[in-house]
């Protein structure tokens, strides 16, 4: 059992990750202060439920993406499960890795990752599909295990590694189109959406 | 090399990545990067890209933000 009174000293470090995620969950700022805001209210009244000594911030988050679902998911009118086509894998390698040599080839890399600005990644992980996303976010932005994703989010691990896996292709598709937009990649402009 | 291990590796390369991999495998898909460079290539790409992107997307949280966090939790104190 934790005690209420260490709260704020236990969670307060966790508020800038939790206003990342509440970011790319809610798009917007107001919507994440409000977001991240109500996630600590709860885990405050909720926290003589929390083991002292486990995973705090799995726990945070839990709450955090419970909160997004119930209170967010309700007012997009949209399918809550959205599909993703099939993107092959290595999608983003294939196109910028040259032939010739290692060093050619990994300068025309460098060339295209340092190409990639802040709003390019923001607004590609924004657009993918919701159930996509979550799972994305908690495991390349947070550095959460499948396992703990699967408790976070409450879904079965084989579901969290098929849409994790699927979403990264989707977000290295969508950043190619970016990048080729802007004319990082040598190529001509792909207009093909 | 042989195409086989080359699709192995490319199938597992998340798995590997994310650390959610036996020692075996991650014994043999080390073995096989070592003598095929297209694919020491990816999984190089791959981890860079991922570190791109975290590196990317994080947010300044507002310092009023953390005040009102501060406040909101004195209050349920109280």
């Amino acid at each position: 059992m934790a005690d209420q009174a260490n709260f704020e000293a236990d969670a307060m470090q966790y508020a800038p990750q939790l206003y990342t995620a509440a970011m790319r969950m809610t798009r917007n700022p107001a919507d994440a202060e409000d977001l991240v805001q109500e996630t600590f209210l709860k885990a405050y009244r909720a926290y003589e439920t929390f083991t002292a000594g486990t995973n705090l911030k799995a726990w945070l988050y839990r709450i955090l993406t419970n909160t997004y679902i119930n209170r967010y998911r309700k007012l997009a009118r949209r399918p809550q499960e959205v599909d993703l086509g099939e993107v092959e894998a290595l999608y983003l390698y294939r196109r910028v890795a040259s032939d010739g040599t290692r060093e050619a080839a990994r300068s025309a890399e460098d060339e295209v990752l340092s190409g990639f600005v802040d709003s390019d990644v923001k607004q590609a992980i924004e657009a993918l599909p919701e159930n996509f996303r979550l799972p994305v976010l908690l495991a390349d932005v947070e550095g959460f295990s499948y396992k703990e994703i699967s408790e976070i989010m409450d879904v079965p691990i084989g579901t969290v590694m098929s849409r994790l896996h699927r979403g990264r292709k989707a977000l290295q598709k969508a950043l190619w189109e970016f990048a080729s937009g802007r004319g990082l990649t040598g190529q001509p402009e792909d207009t093909d959406e | 090399m042989s195409r086989r291990s080359c699709e192995q590796a490319v199938e597992r390369i998340y798995f590997y990545l994310d650390g959610e991999i036996t020692w075996y495998r991650r014994f043999r898909i080390n073995r096989h990067l070592r003598s095929c460079w297209m694919c020491e290539g990816a999984y190089d790409f791959e981890h860079r890209f991922r570190s791109v992107v975290r590196d990317k997307c994080s947010e300044e949280v507002p310092e009023e933000l953390l005040e009102r966090l501060r406040s909101v939790l004195r209050e349920g104190r109280q």
